[in-house]
Order: C-alpha cells, then sequence, then structure tokens
C-alpha cells in the first residue's frame, strides 16, 4: 500500500513537471494567445524578433509551399463594431481562400497597443495589424515601409488619395495604408431642438453653444455629453483646441510641433471644455466625467441628451438606433471665428518581423481594393478608397462636414493616453486648466 | 541513518517540481525585473543601460507618486476593515450551534467566492448614481439628500473601492479566525466565566491573544493580496476619475505596455516591492507578541 502511494504521488509529481513545460511552449495555433503571451516570455524572444524576423518569413512561407499548406494570414483588422467589418473579413477570407487562410482577429480598441506590443516582441505577431494613423510614430520603427510595393504597383497606389498616403508616412516612410476616414460629429435630435426653439445653425462659435445649450436646460434636458471611454474622453477639448488654433491659422505649426499642448491656445481650449461642465450642459451632470459611451447612446435614445459626439464612421449606425425621433448633423462650435473638427485615418500596418510580409501585402491589397471596401461603403460608413462611391444621403452629409477637417500632430502614448483617459477626469475634478496644463506639460516631455 | 537519508531523498525529490515551477515562475522573473528596472527598453530591440534614470523618473514623477499613496491608503485600509470584520464575524459565528453557524458561514465566505472581476462589475451597477441600487435606496427611504456620484467624487470613490474590497476580503479572514478561535479549550472560557468574565472579556483575554499568530497570518495575506489587487479597481474605475484611484499595478501596466518603458514599469515594481516589505514588517511588528501553546 505504502509502495503504491509512493508510486501514484511520483507519477503524479511527473505530470505536474511536464505540464509545467508544456504550458512554456511559445507555439500556439490560434492567435489571440499568441497576442496575450505574458512579458517575461515576450521579453526574451523580443530580443531577437529585429534579426530573425526577415529570414523567419521566407523560411516559414517556404516550408509552407513545400508541404502543399496554404499559408495562414493573421490579420487583426476585424472590427465587429461596425456592422460591414465581420462582412468585409469574411469576404475577404472568401476572395483569398485559394492561396492564404486568412486568420481574422477581433480588434481590442481598448488594448490595442498591449496586444501589438505583445504580439511584436514576442516574434509571433499578427501579419498585420490595425492602428490609427495619427499615433502611428509609436510603431513606425517596427512597421514595414509599403512605399517601394505601391510604386511597383500603380493600381493598388491609385487606392488612395495624396493626401492619405502623407497622413500616413513618417520620415518619407509608408508606414501603414488607410481603410477608413474617420471624423468626429454630433448628432443632435431634431424634435426636440426645433420644441425648444433651438435652430442648428451650418456652423456656430462655443458662446451661441453655450446659449443653445442653457435654453436647452432650462427646458429640462441635458443639452450635451461626451463618452469617457473608447478614447474618446478628450474630444470636446481636441476639437476645441483645434478650433482655437484655425482662428489664428496655426494648425500647420501645431502639425509640426511648434505649439505645445501646454501653450495659451490649449488653455483657452480648456477653459472652453470646462464652461460646459462647470454650466451643467454635461449629461449626467455629476457624473459626466465617468459616463461610458453606451450610457450616453442610450440617453440620446431616450431624449435625456439632446446632442451627443460620434465617429463619423458610426453616425449612420447611431442615428438608425433612435426610433423616436429624426437624428441630424450639429456643427461642432468653435471657440474662434472658424471651424475645425478632429480626425484622422484608421489604419493597417505589417509588422517588419511578420512571417509573410510579401502575402500580407498581397492580403492589404485585396482588402483595400474597391470589391471589400465596397461593402463598408454599402453598409455606411466612410471608405479611405478613393475610387468607392458612397450612395447613401445622410452619409454624404456626414462626409460634408469633413470640409473643416484638421491634422493633430502625432501624439507619443504618454500624451494620448493623458488625453484619453485624465483630461477630463483632471479638468473637471482634479485641479481644473492649471493642473491638466501641467500634466499636459509633464506627459509631452516624458513621450 | 539509512532510513533517514533515504526520506530526505524522496522529500527532496518530491520538493523539485515545486522548486523548479517556483524558481521558473517567480525567482527568475524577480532577478530579471531587477536587472531590467537599470535598463532602457521598449519591448523591441536591444536594451540599453540606463542606471538610476528609471528610479529616478519614477520617483519624480507625480502619478508615480500618487499611485503609491493610492495603493498604501487602498491596502491598509481595506486590509484594516477585513480583519476586523472578519474577527467579528468569527466571533459571532462561534456562538451559534453547528447548523446555524455553518450556514452563516456559507453565506460570509460567499464574497470571497466571486471573481473578483464579477464584483467588481456588479458593484459598478450597485454605484450607479442613475440606476444603482444604493441611490435607489437612498431615495426611497428619504434619504435623497444623501445620494452621490459614488464612483465619480474625490471623496468617495476610492472609498467605494475600499468598501467592496473589505466586503470580498473579511470572508476569508473569518474562515481562518474561526478555525482558530475553536482551537482554544473551552475549559479556558468556563474558568473565566467562573471568575466573573463576559463574552467580550474572555474574548479580548483570552480568544484573540491566544490566536494571535493567526491574526498575523490572516492580516499578511490580506495586505499582500490587496496590495497587489488590479482587477477590482480596473473593472469599477479603471483607476479614474482622472488617477484618483489608479494604484501602481495600474500605472505598471500602462507604463509597460502603453508607454513602452518596460525599464520605468520594472524599476516601478523594485519599489512597490520594497513598499510591501517594509509593510508587512510593520504589520508583523504592531501585531508582535507571545504565542501560547494550549
Amino acid at each position: 500500500m505504502k509502495t503504491w502511494k509512493k508510486m501514484a504521488a511520483l507519477l503524479l509529481a511527473a505530470a505536474m513537471l511536464l505540464l509545467t513545460f508544456a504550458g512554456c511552449s511559445s507555439k500556439t495555433d490560434t492567435s489571440t494567445s499568441a497576442q496575450t503571451q505574458s512579458a517575461t516570455t515576450a521579453a526574451s524572444a523580443g530580443s531577437s524578433a529585429a534579426s530573425t524576423g526577415a529570414s523567419a518569413s521566407a523560411s516559414a512561407s517556404a516550408s509552407q509551399e513545400a508541404t502543399g499548406e496554404k499559408p495562414t494570414i493573421k490579420f487583426y483588422g476585424k472590427c465587429i463594431e461596425y456592422v460591414s467589418g465581420p462582412m468585409m473579413t469574411d469576404a475577404l477570407e472568401t476572395a483569398m481562400a485559394d492561396k492564404y487562410k486568412i486568420d481574422s482577429i477581433q480588434i481590442d480598441w481598448s488594448n490595442m497597443d498591449t496586444v501589438i506590443r505583445t504580439g511584436i516582441a514576442s516574434n509571433d505577431p499578427c501579419d498585420i495589424y490595425n492602428y490609427p494613423a495619427s499615433s502611428m510614430a509609436n510603431f513606425a520603427d517596427m512597421a514595414v515601409d509599403l512605399k517601394p510595393y505601391l510604386d511597383a504597383d500603380p493600381e493598388f497606389k491609385s487606392y488612395f488619395s495624396d493626401a492619405e498616403l502623407q497622413a500616413c508616412t513618417i520620415d518619407g516612410k509608408l508606414v501603414c495604408l488607410p481603410w477608413e476616414s474617420n471624423f468626429t460629429v454630433i448628432l443632435g435630435n431634431k424634435e426636440a431642438l426645433d420644441k425648444i426653439g433651438v435652430t442648428i445653425p451650418d456652423s456656430w462659435t462655443m458662446d451661441e453653444f453655450n446659449a443653445a445649450c442653457a435654453k436647452i436646460k432650462a427646458a429640462g434636458v441635458f443639452p450635451f455629453t461626451n463618452a469617457t471611454d473608447l478614447n474618446r474622453g478628450a474630444w470636446v477639448y481636441r476639437n476645441a483646441m483645434l478650433s482655437v488654433l484655425a482662428a489664428e491659422d496655426k494648425n500647420q505649426d501645431f502639425v509640426d510641433g511648434k505649439i505645445s499642448l501646454s501653450s495659451d491656445e490649449s488653455k483657452q481650449a480648456l477653459e472652453a471644455t470646462k464652461a460646459l461642465y462647470d454650466n451643467g450642459y454635461m449629461y449626467p451632470g455629476e457624473g459626466a466625467v465617468t459616463v461610458k459611451n453606451d450610457e450616453a447612446i442610450a440617453a440620446f435614445y431616450q431624449g435625456k441628451v439632446l446632442m451627443m459626439p460620434e465617429i463619423a464612421a458610426g453616425a449612420k449606425q447611431t442615428a438608425s438606433g433612435a426610433t423616436d425621433f429624426t437624428p441630424v448633423l450639429v456643427p461642432w462650435p468653435s471657440v474662434g471665428d472658424k471651424g475645425a473638427i478632429l480626425g484622422s485615418l484608421n489604419c493597417l500596418f505589417i509588422p517588419k518581423n511578420s512571417k509573410n510580409i510579401d502575402a500580407a501585402v498581397e492580403v492589404l491589397k485585396t482588402y483595400l481594393g474597391p470589391d471589400i471596401q465596397k461593402i463598408h461603403a454599402d453598409q455606411g460608413y466612410i471608405p479611405a478608397n478613393v475610387n468607392v462611391q458612397v450612395s447613401d444621403p445622410f452619409v454624404q452629409d456626414v462626409m460634408a462636414q469633413a470640409s473643416t477637417l484638421k491634422a493633430e500632430p502625432p501624439y507619443s502614448s504618454a500624451v494620448f493616453d493623458y488625453l484619453s483617459n485624465n483630461l477630463t477626469g483632471d479638468l473637471v475634478l482634479n485641479g481644473g486648466v492649471d493642473t491638466v496644463l501641467q500634466n499636459l506639460k509633464t506627459a509631452e516631455s516624458a513621450g | 541513518m539509512k532510513m533517514k537519508q533515504r526520506t530526505m531523498r524522496t522529500g527532496v525529490l518530491y520538493l523539485i517540481p515545486a522548486v523548479l515551477f517556483v524558481t521558473l515562475f517567480s525567482v527568475i522573473p524577480f532577478f530579471w525585473n531587477f536587472v531590467l528596472s537599470f535598463q532602457k527598453w521598449d519591448g523591441f530591440g536591444q536594451p540599453e543601460a540606463a542606471g538610476f534614470y528609471n528610479y529616478l523618473s519614477v520617483l519624480q514623477n507625480p502619478l508615480s507618486r500618487r499611485a503609491f499613496g493610492n495603493s498604501i491608503l487602498y491596502a491598509f485600509s481595506s486590509t484594516f476593515g477585513g480583519v476586523v470584520l472578519g474577527l467579528i464575524f468569527a466571533v459571532l459565528i462561534l456562538r451559534l450551534s453547528q447548523k446555524e453557524g455553518s450556514f452563516f458561514r456559507l453565506i460570509l465566505y460567499s464574497p470571497a467566492m466571486l471573481p473578483t472581476a464579477v464584483v467588481g462589475i456588479m458593484f459598478v451597477f450597485f454605484f450607479n448614481p442613475e440606476m444603482g441600487l444604493l441611490n435607489n435606496f437612498l431615495r426611497l427611504v428619504g434619504l435623497g439628500g444623501l445620494q452621490h456620484v459614488w464612483l465619480q467624487e474625490k471623496g468617495t470613490a476610492m472609498a467605494c473601492i475600499i468598501f467592496v474590497a473589505i466586503w470580498k476580503c473579511a470572508g476569508s479572514v473569518m474562515m481562518l479566525t474561526f478555525a482558530a478561535l475553536q482551537g482554544v479549550p473551552r475549559s479556558l472560557y468556563e474558568s473565566s466565566y467562573l471568575d466573573g468574565a463576559g463574552f467580550l472579556q474572555q474574548m479580548r483575554s483570552i480568544g484573540f491573544p491566544l490566536i494571535r499568530p493567526m491574526i498575523l497570518l490572516a492580516t499578511i495575506n490580506t495586505l499582500g493580496a490587496q496590495f497587489k489587487s488590479y482587477d477590482l479597481i480596473f473593472t469599477m474605475t479603471q483607476g479614474g476619475p482622472a488617477d484618483l484611484t489608479t494604484t501602481v499595478p495600474i500605472v505598471m501596466k500602462k507604463t509597460a505596455f502603453i508607454f513602452g518603458s518596460f525599464g520605468s514599469a520594472a524599476a516601478m515594481g523594485v519599489l512597490f516591492t520594497i513598499v510591501v516589505a517594509v509593510s508587512i514588517l510593520l504589520i508583523r511588528r504592531i501585531l508582535r507578541g507571545e504565542s501560547y501553546e494550549y
């Protein structure tokens, strides 16, 4: 009996030891687990990523071709928040079925940086990643330069405008390609605004906007809201900042890095933003600093708030959810006398240590081509492909708002994180304008 | 002698897998993290030596300092509350019969059995200013003036998270201290009763001193767990609003994976380890006392 127990204990110990080493394996057959490998294993592999990436790329493709197996392309670009997202990736998988096995992975917008960093550092990244062009400076060194590919393929290059390609170029390198143009718009409740006597102009200053908000507030509903999740926390400030600069014709200086976020212009924008919260115009009043996008949309549908910002790409989808009233587009208020709105491009890039760079470029061309991007347009979104026409009248109105689109400089991770997650809280609860200016200065110097 | 050697060999053999596991997943990462804290590395390419730069940047960064302060406040407050409440529960259950005691032990331990993320999401709804249970209850009983935006206001955000942490950890403390109290011989209580001691005096003079080692163990375990806490705070407030509830684990994760500054995050980890170690030594000093055999 004693011997039997000893044998059982030894076998158990051996099994546990084997499981320990099995758990350390870096080879996975699901892409999502590759993205969440711990920093410990990721870090030790990442130090050799740059040197082994290119050779791994060639050998991986060659070995798969030799065995007759279709190469797998991991595509971190499935946007389930859009109706068109799964449709586009399904179409991509079908279009490429003869040549490649496309593994479409859902984008985790809140954790994109973490997912991409650990993926690249683990030396087993996805072959294509989705990322906003405005923040590509964070990964510019790790992205494949796509300029030679586009120069060699005029048809592929013709998908994009010069301005779009310029926005995706850092230090002469084309680090990504756009699949969607995006900017901020405001949706309004037409019937309620008409009833209160607020006329929506073609453009309005912040003072005029505040006057309208006062009228709406007096009628017992909240005039405005701004979600603080999904990186939308500082939309009001960022739009205000761009309009302050537009009034002084300094937007290009801002993009060139000559005007900092702790400047007088920034102070003006912060004061204008704070006034909206201090005057009680932001839904739901005291909880305005932590309101989530789902809550804001629900309140908009219920008529508790009459105007809400939304991303242009999702404007039609949000508007179509309003069954009791007609949503209309409301221009962003400007701090000066010139309108300006925040915009960027959602892009796709290929990491340098991708195992299938050439194949990934081919997949990019198919995904960004007119056939698949037309699916996006037909569902009411705004594709970046200039050859795809949008026929929906509401979406055409949304696109018309982009006439005052202004660029921002490429923010570092520290600055972008502060803007998105901390600025509004510090502005309203934690010290006000001076605290925010100080923290922005610290974030800029840290970046 | 031969038997002793054989026993020792068998023991060592059984210990090898556990030692290997701890070495691979605790000891080596600890030392690797310490080395990384003296380097500058963004997760790609080769790390560069940075001397004490990371430590200086952590100590000079106001967000890091605030995070350390929040972590210490959260850990000590929730530990104190959890231990006190756990002891009270244990003492109350001690006086119940077997069946009633079992029932109440299950009820009071159930928060500890719930996944922390689920608890966090549950209490986000509980504290919601519009449709949350708390504000609606206050309104219902005529205390509408006491309503707050609990997870947003400066004075209440951290307090609410600490409340939830106490609610969650008190059950574990209760189980440990109840088991220890059950081990105290009844004869000691009976003889003190004959001398005129009431229940509270019995606990104060006999029960708690005799289970002091267990109280110390429960306090240290709880303190360590609360210092490490990430999931509860992240699900409830994500460290916000602004950085009012940001703790060191949240800042470390942000610094490493969003800002790409693994060296600074590692330095923060080393400094945090020192803070936790000093805190545990402090608790041992405060709760030091004699152990009794009975």
